[in-house]
């Protein structure tokens, strides 16, 4: 009896033992093995610093890196930079850099990099950037390892502002002196950064590969390889993760058609959710003389079915409960400036206000990129809608080159599809669609909305460092624009990634392509 | 082609005429591709520089960079020059020099375009014979129905179709690409996984030139078997199967030549549709890229090399044509 | 003194060698069929074409949809009806164009000869040469798709085939007694070009205008299923463009637009070898 019990006893500890020593096996991170990403096109080149392509960017976030990087809740992290002193009023910032840190060629890495990207290189090619720098009094480097930025005034999202996406870390020693030709530079096509991966090679409109960085200066990646394979058809895309030719594919990658035949299959994650919020709208043009009237503009928002479009395009993804800014950011979400409760779905109401408008038949056309599914459908589905109040809306589709030639440098359309990203922060993103802008600029406001109190309130939002003061101000916002409505909002995106039930420690930064030193697999 | 002096020029020098011939044709080629190009709207600035908008002293950069501030005459000249060296430009949009990156592109291109060639011809031949030797039979209006019908089928379609039944229904070969992404395959792997992946692609650009070749075998061999020049050999006792190959098959090869010839223009096209039904990485998706892109260079790249190779085929096929035809004179 | 000019006769004649191939017949079926498709449209189709619901990727043989939705809920069976109308415009007018450009060139050169002929033939050849799809994909995309554009670049690329054939005939017409006599009695060449020996040449004109449409309706799904057909307008080549993107979830999107693309091609291609063997009594020993 008593050596049966002792049988017993030994016999469940050992399987206890066994059983967490499994449990904590499969959880806990292993090195080895190579992640393959899809994506759908070939970057033009391998330069963060100069371009805010969403290609490049994704290659490259892993091999450079940022002063901070933004965690899932959109806080600022330590990443080039240990950590942070802010003055009283927000205006200078003092960054400590982490110590020892190398280029991936073996040089070390100063503070003199931050100061030579932040004053010479980004602010003159890097779109994103020079909103920053606008704000940038004086940048000093007081040692290798310290740098203090003042500012002229406080700039609300200038931390998040630092991340790699906008103000990618570029080596002075390999650009220095090689600013006039910085697109012929080696770097451009063969980046040297100091991220947790490294270049190794890229076949023209096949692949790039990435291997990992031994001497990265925080926790080495788990991962052995990243490899991004270029598959231009969605389809190829598709088939390939299917049948795991490829592990992952990020929402702006994956056809949302494809949702229901990944969505019960265990052999795949799928994740669905917003992170850096993007809003589908389209630019009215205000110099046109029906649209300029806001009793018409108000009367397409009401013929204009967004949760439809979001059912027939976006596979039902997607919010429609937003005002001008969106929905998604606390800040600038107002229910009583919510356009779906303002500009409900109703045919007869948009046929009524156009009556109080004057008009008859309104004859309209909409510039839309034929690339975009999703843009292309939604003007078929406005087409057929709006043809049943007495708008004939035709579709006139411009290739993305010429439609920055139309409707940003000449504005000569009636209403142009498109979709912006937030940046991570209204002020990043979406003032520009509403502030005062000239001719020519692409991808800003082309309505030639000119408000003067937008402009100031906007303005003041931006500097505007606490969250409920800087609330209302964006609520004073919201009431004019929600009248005005100078852009047709349709819906802020949400976003599907789908990859290989094995995978862990993906998404842990706000921006999905971040982090990618935190994968492992778990066979 | 009326016969001059009965001496004629050897068959190596009707080759360099028909070369020398092609020289003006081609710099044509070069002028009306560069005009046409640039007189197009859109500027290929602002499709380089990404989402955000560009400072503008980088825009300056790179339009001196590539060259797009100059006068639009001394660009041409300058682009003729270069062609003749060798110099097609550098693409904005893959960061490499055009005629690399096309070249890259063509021998891919031209893999499959080759190989539906000969699958084509070969294929077309054997129906072809068949329909002749058993003419008027049901064989004979079956090869007929499918000849017609065969020509009748856009490209992209019966890709499509392929894809539907042998990829996606019966799962027995894969619905696109190039080869197997994640296998790094060696040796004799790799080639079968090529050779996989080109089946389908291959046979949806080869259906209308099957259909054509059965078609004009039938009835040039219909024609040749019945001259008096076969009933002659066939009362010397030639059997009729030889009378078939020696003397059927090789007049019919001509017509074939001059088809292939003639259609080299349409298989181009054909191979630039089927190329985006399957995703295949040629000549022809990279033109529909660079359209979008609006990668000039490229563009003018692509049409030059492609009508370059069209020359070539034409001037081939010419000679082939003049070596097979005992009766031609070289003009 | 008109030797083989296009009298009743000649027609009868021709249309009784057409119709005693069952072939030509079912082809000339084909099309009238197409034809009165595209012409009744409006009443044949159980829905408006561009008509989204929330009813997407039916398969055939649902309530109301017999052959299917697509992505957007859009009616297959109505696409396919209103389809006809561009690919049978485009393909015709397309034709015509060509045809009309091609007899242009082939008279002028095949009557004048000499260096008149020397140029457009080169010229001729210069196009002949060019691949036409690549060509029009170019010129569509940078000067923009609508219906006008696409008639006159499919039209303006297909002249070349039309040039040669009437050249070739011109050549052997200009020798012929009846054009040397009428040049004799003072005929200026403009009549002798267009209103002597043009009819003769007619017969030969239409056989490979017909052709020519199929061609052109092919052409036009091409550029279509490039995405660079008119957008405003329901086509076959752009339902099928459409289609790529959803094989896997739904085949009909593929199945009907390209199966009626076929069917109309392949009504033209047997209507024109069908005329082609009528008035070339040579090919009809077999």
């Amino acid at each position: 009896m008593k050596n049966n019990l002792k049988t017993i006893f030994i016999i469940t500890l050992v399987l206890v033992f066994a059983f967490s020593f499994g449990v904590v096996r499969a959880e806990t991170p292993q090195e080895g093995g190579d992640l393959v990403i899809g994506i759908g096109e070939n970057p033009d080149h391998l330069n963060p610093g100069i371009t805010t392509s969403y290609p490049v960017a994704a290659v490259t976030a892993n091999v450079y890196s940022g002063l901070v990087w933004r965690a899932e809740d959109g806080s600022p992290q330590p990443q080039l930079a240990e950590s942070w002193d802010v003055s009283e009023d927000n205006t200078v910032f003092t960054f400590h850099l982490k110590e020892n840190i190398t280029w991936h060629d073996g040089e070390a890495f100063t503070s003199e990099d931050v100061k030579f990207s932040f004053e010479e290189v980004l602010p003159e090619f890097h779109g994103r950037f020079q909103d920053v720098h606008e704000f940038i009094e004086d940048i000093e480097t007081p040692d290798d390892n310290t740098v203090v930025i003042a500012l002229t005034e406080a700039y609300a999202p200038f931390l998040v502002s630092l991340e790699v996406y906008d103000a990618p870390i570029m080596p002075k020693h390999l650009l220095e002196g090689n600013l006039d030709n910085i697109s012929e530079a080696d770097i451009t096509v063969e980046p040297v950064g100091t991220g947790p991966f490294q270049f190794v090679e890229w076949e023209r409109g096949d692949r790039i590969v990435l291997e990992r960085n031994e001497n990265y200066f925080d926790d080495n990646a788990y991962l052995d390889r990243v490899l991004f394979n270029i598959i231009p058809d969605s389809a190829s895309r598709i088939s390939a993760l299917e049948t795991g030719q490829i592990d992952y594919l990020w929402g702006f990658y994956f056809p949302r058609a494809e949702i229901p035949r990944f969505q019960d299959d265990p052999n795949f994650e799928m994740w669905q959710g917003v992170r850096i919020p993007a809003l589908w709208f389209a630019f009215f043009n205000l110099e046109h003389p029906e649209l300029g009237d806001p009793l018409v503009r108000q009367a397409l928002m009401h013929a204009t079915d967004r949760d439809l479009i979001i059912e027939l395009t976006q596979e039902g993804l997607g919010d429609y409960n937003v005002g001008p800014m969106g929905g998604a950011f606390d800040l600038t979400y107002f229910e009583e400036y919510d356009y779906s409760n303002l500009y409900p779905f109703d045919l007869d109401k948009a046929r009524e206000l156009l009556d109080e408008a004057g008009v008859d038949e309104l004859d309209i056309s909409v510039v839309v990129d034929p690339n975009r599914d999703d843009l292309m459908g939604a003007a078929e589905i406005m087409q057929d809608l709006y043809s049943q109040i007495g708008v004939n809306l035709s579709i006139d589709t411009q290739e993305r080159a010429v439609m920055i030639e139309s409707v940003y440098e000449n504005r000569d359309y009636d209403l142009s599809l498109q979709s912006f990203t937030s940046g991570g922060d209204p002020a990043v993103g979406y003032h520009r669609l509403y502030i005062t802008q000239e001719f020519g600029t692409p991808f800003v406001g082309a309505t030639g909305y000119s408000n003067e109190d937008v402009d100031r309130i906007l303005a003041e939002a931006a500097t505007i460092p606490f969250h409920d003061e800087r609330k209302e101000k964006y609520r004073e916002a919201m009431d004019i624009l929600s009248t005005d409505v100078p852009l047709l909002v349709l819906y802020e995106e949400e976003s599907v990634d789908v990859n290989d039930v094995n995978l862990r420690g993906l998404r842990q930064g706000l921006d999905v392509r971040s982090r990618l030193d935190k994968v492992w697999w778990a066979q | 082609m009326s016969s001059s002096n009965s001496g004629g020029r050897s068959l190596g020098q009707y080759a360099l005429l028909r070369i020398a011939q092609a020289i003006p044709l081609i710099i044509a080629i070069i002028i009306i591709n560069f005009l046409l190009i640039n007189l197009a709207p859109g500027d290929p600035i602002t499709a380089l520089v990404g989402e955000f908008p560009v400072p503008a002293e980088y825009a300056e950069q790179m339009r001196t960079e590539f060259g797009l501030d100059q006068n639009i005459f001394i660009r041409l000249v300058k682009y003729i020059g270069n062609v003749f060296r060798g110099n097609l430009g550098f693409s904005f949009n893959y960061r490499i020099p055009v005629l690399t990156l096309v070249l890259g592109r063509l021998a891919r291109t031209m893999i499959l375009m080759i190989s539906s060639i000969v699958f084509a011809t070969i294929i077309g031949m054997l129906f072809g014979i068949l329909a002749a030797k058993y003419k008027n039979t049901i064989i004979d209006n079956i090869a007929v129905a499918f000849s017609t019908i065969g020509y009748s089928i856009p490209v992209f379609w019966s890709g499509q179709i392929l894809i539907l039944i042998f990829a996606i229904w019966l799962g027995w070969f894969p619905s696109g690409g190039l080869q197997s992404i994640r296998a790094d395959y060696s040796g004799f792997q790799f080639y079968w996984d090529r050779a996989i992946h080109m089946i389908l692609p291959m046979l949806a650009l080869s259906l209308r030139y099957i259909a054509l070749t059965t078609r004009v075998t039938r009835t040039s061999l219909i024609e040749n078997l019945s001259s008096d020049f076969v009933l002659a050999a066939k009362s010397r006792g030639i059997s009729s199967k030889g009378v078939l190959f020696r003397h059927g098959l090789r007049n019919s090869l001509m017509p074939i030549v001059t088809i292939i010839g003639y259609h080299f223009t349409f298989i181009v096209a054909g191979s630039a549709l089927v190329e985006t039904v399957f995703g295949w990485p040629g000549v022809g998706r990279l033109l529909y890229t660079s359209i979008s892109a609006r990668d000039y260079p490229t563009l003018i790249g692509i049409l030059l090399i492609v009508s370059i190779v069209v020359i070539i085929v034409t001037l081939l096929t010419d000679i082939i044509y003049a070596y097979i035809d005992p009766r031609v004179k070289y003009e | 003194m008109a030797e083989e000019k296009l009298g009743s006769s000649e027609v009868k004649k021709i249309w009784y060698y057409f119709s005693r191939k069952k072939i030509a017949i079912i082809g000339m079926v084909l099309i009238i069929a197409i034809l009165l498709m595209a012409v009744f449209a409006p009443l044949l189709a159980p829905h408006s074409p561009r008509t989204v619901s929330r009813s997407r990727f039916e398969a055939p043989g649902a309530e109301g949809h017999l052959l299917g939705t697509d992505n957007l809920g859009r009616d297959i069976l109505s696409g396919v009806i209103w389809g006809a109308r561009v690919s049978l415009i485009v393909g015709i007018l397309a034709a015509l164009t060509g045809t009309i450009i091609g007899i242009l060139v082939g008279a002028l050169s095949g009557y004048y000869g000499g260096w008149v002929d020397n140029i457009l033939m080169r010229i001729t050849e210069l196009f002949m040469t060019i691949p036409r799809f690549v060509l029009a994909l170019v010129v569509i995309s940078f000067f923009g798709t609508g219906l006008n554009r696409l008639i006159l670049v499919i039209g303006v690329l297909s002249w070349p085939g039309m040039a040669r054939l009437v050249r070739s005939e011109y050549l052997s017409h200009s020798n012929l007694p009846y054009v040397e006599s009428g040049k004799v009695i003072g005929m200026s060449n403009l009549r002798l070009i267009f209103i002597e020996i043009l009819p003769n040449v007619l017969p030969q004109v239409i056989v490979v205008s017909t052709l020519n449409i199929a061609t052109a309706i092919l052409l036009e799904a091409g550029l279509g299923f490039f995405g660079l057909g008119d957008p405003n307008m329901v086509s076959w080549g752009g339902m099928l463009s459409l289609a790529q993107g959803y094989l896997r979830r739904a085949w009909w999107m593929s199945v009907f637009p390209g199966a009626a693309i076929s069917l109309a091609v392949l009504g033209f291609n047997l209507v024109g070898n069908g005329l082609n063997e009528a008035t070339n009594p040579v090919l009809q020993s077999d």
